[in-house]
C-alpha cells in the first residue's frame, strides 16, 4: 500500500507535513532519530474530498466576528464518524508491526505547518505512550480531526491560510524512554550573543514544550569551554561532558541544516536522540538575516507574525494624531498612552525593543505584524509613505 | 481637589493618552461621573483639552504633571525608589515571557492563569512597598487582583488584551509609574532590548 512513508524515503511538505519533513531532514543529516513512519497527507485529502469538507471549511471564515466553535466541532465530528478506511487501517497495522516498537507516539504533521513557523506548536493533537493497534488507529483519526481544532482554525485565520488548503499527515514514532529531554536553540533566541540555550527537564520533553514545567536552563558558549546554569530546579543534573556533547552535535546539525535551529532532544542511556528540528522562529540573529537585495529594506527583529502593507504614520508622541484604520504605526518606543493606536494600526515598526517589549506584546495580541529594533526607523521612513511590514522576516520594505 | 488628587488624575490621563472618561476612570479609581466632573474642571483651567468627549493633557497640564511628579519624588527616599525599580526589573521579564509564550502557542491560553499565579505572588510585596512609599499607587493591588480573577474565571482576554483591563494593560501602566517615580525615562529603559 502506498502512502505510508519510511524515514529514508524522499518527502515534501505537501506529502508528509512539517513535522515529518523536519524528522526526515534530521535523519538525512545522520542525527539519531527514533524509528518512525508517516501516514501521508493524501489519505486525509481523500477523506476530506469524500466528505466534501471544503465548503464547510470555507464557511469558517464567512462568519466574521461570530464564534467558530460550533462549525469547527461539526467538522471534527464528521471526520471522527467517517473513520479510517479499512485498507488504510490494515496498512497502518502492518506498518507499526514492522516498526517493532512496544509503545509509540502519534503526532499531527500538518501541511500548512511550515518548518519556519512555530506558531502552530501545540495546536494539533499528539499522543504519547500508545500500546496496541486500536489505540494507534484512534489517535491517527484524532490527529486528522484536530486539523479543525479551534486554536488551529483561529491561527490560520490570523495568518490568512485557507482552511481547505490544509491537509494532515500523521507521524507514528517509536517511544523512547528518556532520562532527560528538552529543547535547544543554537543561537540565543532573544540576544545576539554567541551561545546555545538549552532547556531541560527529566523524563519526556512534552511538559517542557507545552510550558507546564519550569525547566533547567543552560547557556553554553558556541566556541570555548564555558557554560552556566541560568535557572531551574528540574534536577536534570546534566553533566559538563553531556552539555558539550550536545553542543557539538547541535552545531553540526545547524551547519548541515543551514539555519539557526530550534531542536527537541532526549538522552536515553548514552544515546542523544533528536525529535524535531526547525529554524528558530522567534528572532533572527543579525548574522543570518537575509540581506537586502537590489531593493532597499530595513532590518529588525520579527516580533509578531504576518505581512501588512499600509500608509506609515511616523509618530513621536502618542497624542500627536489619531490613526486611520489600516495605517502602519512607526515610532521609537511605546508607553501605555500608545495602546489605543494598536486597535487601528495594521502593523507596527519600532526603533527600540525586542520580542518581549510591550509594543511586541500588544501587536501579537491584536494580531498585527510587528518589526521592532529597527534602527532609525522614524528618520528613514517618511510619514504617509506606503510601506510593507514583514513580521515573519523582520523586514520593512518600500513597495 | 488637592495636589494629590490632581496628580492622580493628571497621571491617569498621561498613562491613558487621549481617552474618554470611562477609560480614565479605570486608572483614576473613581466612578465615571466623578471622573468626568474632575476632567471638565481641569478643562476649565486649560490643563486638559476636550474634544468629542475625549480628553488629553494640554501643554500646561503636562508641565504641571511633570512638576508634581518631580516634587513627589523629591520628598521620597531615593534609595527605596531605586531598590523598588530594581526588584521590579527582576519580575518584569518573567511576566513578559509568559505573555509571549502564551501568544506564540508555547503555553495554552487556558493555562495562563495558573502560570500567572506565582508571578502575581512575587508582585505582592512590591505593590505593598510602592503603596507605602507613594499612597496614590495603592489602587494597583486591586486592579491586578481583578484582572487575575477575570483570567482565572476563563476570560483569556484578561492576560494581555488592550481592549479590557487586562493584567498586561495594568502592568504596562505600573511599569511606567515605576520608571517615572524612580526618575528614569522610557527612552532610556526601552533602549534595553525588552523595555519599550
Amino acid at each position: 500500500m502506498t502512502g505510508i512513508a519510511r524515514i529514508n524515503e524522499p518527502t515534501t511538505l505537501e506529502r508528509g507535513g512539517g513535522k515529518w519533513l523536519g524528522l526526515c531532514r534530521l535523519h538525512a543529516e545522520a542525527a539519531a532519530v527514533p524509528k518512525a513512519l508517516c501516514v501521508e497527507a493524501h489519505h486525509f485529502r481523500e477523506l476530506a474530498q469524500r466528505l466534501q469538507l471544503a465548503e464547510d471549511a470555507d464557511a469558517l471564515d464567512a462568519k466574521e466576528g461570530q464564534s467558530i466553535a460550533p462549525l469547527s466541532a461539526a467538522l471534527r465530528a464528521r471526520i471522527q464518524r467517517a473513520g479510517i478506511p479499512d485498507p488504510l487501517r490494515s496498512a497502518i497495522l502492518t506498518a507499526i508491526r514492522e516498526l517493532g516498537a512496544e509503545r509509540v507516539a502519534v503526532r499531527s504533521s500538518a501541511t500548512a505547518e511550515d518548518l519556519a513557523d512555530a506558531s502552530f506548536a501545540g495546536q494539533y493533537d499528539s499522543f504519547l505512550n500508545l500500546q496496541g493497534g486500536s489505540a494507534v488507529l484512534d489517535a491517527v483519526l484524532a490527529c486528522w480531526a484536530s486539523t479543525f481544532s479551534d486554536r488551529a482554525v483561529a491561527s490560520r485565520q490570523r495568518l490568512g491560510i485557507a482552511h481547505r488548503d490544509v491537509a494532515m499527515a500523521v507521524v507514528i514514532q517509536a517511544m523512547v524512554a528518556p532520562e532527560v529531554s528538552g529543547v535547544a536553540f543554537t543561537h540565543h533566541p532573544l540576544e545576539e550573543r554567541p551561545v546555545l540555550l538549552v532547556e531541560a527537564c527529566t523524563g519526556l520533553g512534552e511538559e517542557l514544550v507545552s510550558g507546564r514545567l519550569d525547566p533547567d536552563r543552560f547557556e553554553i558558549d558556541r566556541e570555548g569551554q564555558h557554560w552556566r546554569q541560568l535557572s531551574g530546579a528540574a534536577g536534570t543534573n546534566l553533566t559538563e561532558s553531556r552539555l558539550f556533547a550536545m553542543r557539538d552535535e547541535f552545531l553540526r546539525l545547524e551547519a548541515q541544516l543551514g539555519f539557526p535551529a530550534d531542536l527537541e532532544w532526549s538522552w536515553c542511556g548514552d544515546q542523544l536522540y533528536l525529535l524535531q528540528g526547525r529554524p528558530i522562529s522567534t528572532s533572527r540573529p543579525a548574522a543570518t538575516r537575509p540581506q537586502p537585495g537590489g531593493d532597499e529594506a530595513l532590518q529588525g527583529t520579527a516580533a509578531s507574525p504576518g505581512v501588512a502593507e499600509g500608509r506609515a504614520r511616523v509618530l513621536l508622541e502618542a497624542d500627536q494624531v489619531e490613526l486611520d484604520p489600516g495605517d502602519v504605526l512607526v515610532t521609537t518606543f511605546t508607553d501605555p498612552a500608545w495602546t489605543r493606536h494598536f486597535t487601528r494600526a495594521s502593523a507596527l515598526v519600532m526603533e527600540h525593543g525586542g520580542l518581549l517589549c510591550h509594543g511586541a506584546i500588544l501587536a501579537r495580541e491584536c494580531g498585527i505584524p510587528a518589526v521592532v529594533g529597527v534602527p532609525r526607523a522614524t528618520s528613514n521612513i517618511d510619514d504617509r509613505r506606503t510601506i510593507r511590514v514583514d513580521g515573519d522576516a523582520g523586514e520593512v520594505r518600500f513597495p | 481637589m488637592n495636589e494629590t488628587t490632581d496628580l492622580r488624575l493628571l497621571q491617569a490621563l498621561r498613562l491613558r493618552g487621549r481617552s474618554d472618561a470611562s477609560r480614565v476612570a479605570e486608572s483614576y479609581g473613581e466612578d465615571e461621573a466623578a471622573t468626568a466632573d474632575h476632567l471638565n474642571r481641569l478643562a476649565a483651567q486649560a490643563l486638559v483639552d476636550e474634544k468629542n468627549g475625549t480628553f488629553v493633557l494640554s501643554k500646561a497640564g503636562e508641565s504641571l504633571r511633570a512638576r508634581l511628579i518631580a516634587s513627589e519624588r523629591s520628598q521620597l527616599d531615593d534609595s527605596s525608589l531605586q531598590a523598588l525599580y530594581a526588584d521590579f526589573s527582576c519580575v518584569d521579564p518573567a511576566f513578559k515571557r509568559l505573555v509571549a509564550d502564551v501568544q506564540l502557542g508555547q503555553i495554552e491560553r487556558a493555562d495562563a492563569a495558573q502560570h500567572l499565579a506565582p508571578i502575581h505572588q512575587q508582585l505582592q510585596p512590591l505593590l505593598d512597598r510602592a503603596s507605602a512609599l507613594i499612597p496614590r499607587l495603592s489602587l494597583y493591588a486591586s486592579r491586578f487582583q481583578d484582572a487575575l480573577q477575570a483570567l482565572q474565571g476563563g476570560d483569556g482576554r484578561y492576560l494581555a488584551s488592550p481592549l479590557v483591563e487586562s493584567y498586561h494593560s495594568i502592568w504596562f501602566e505600573w511599569h511606567e509609574e515605576l520608571i517615572q517615580t524612580s526618575g528614569r525615562t522610557r527612552a532610556q529603559e526601552s533602549s534595553k532590548a525588552e523595555g519599550g
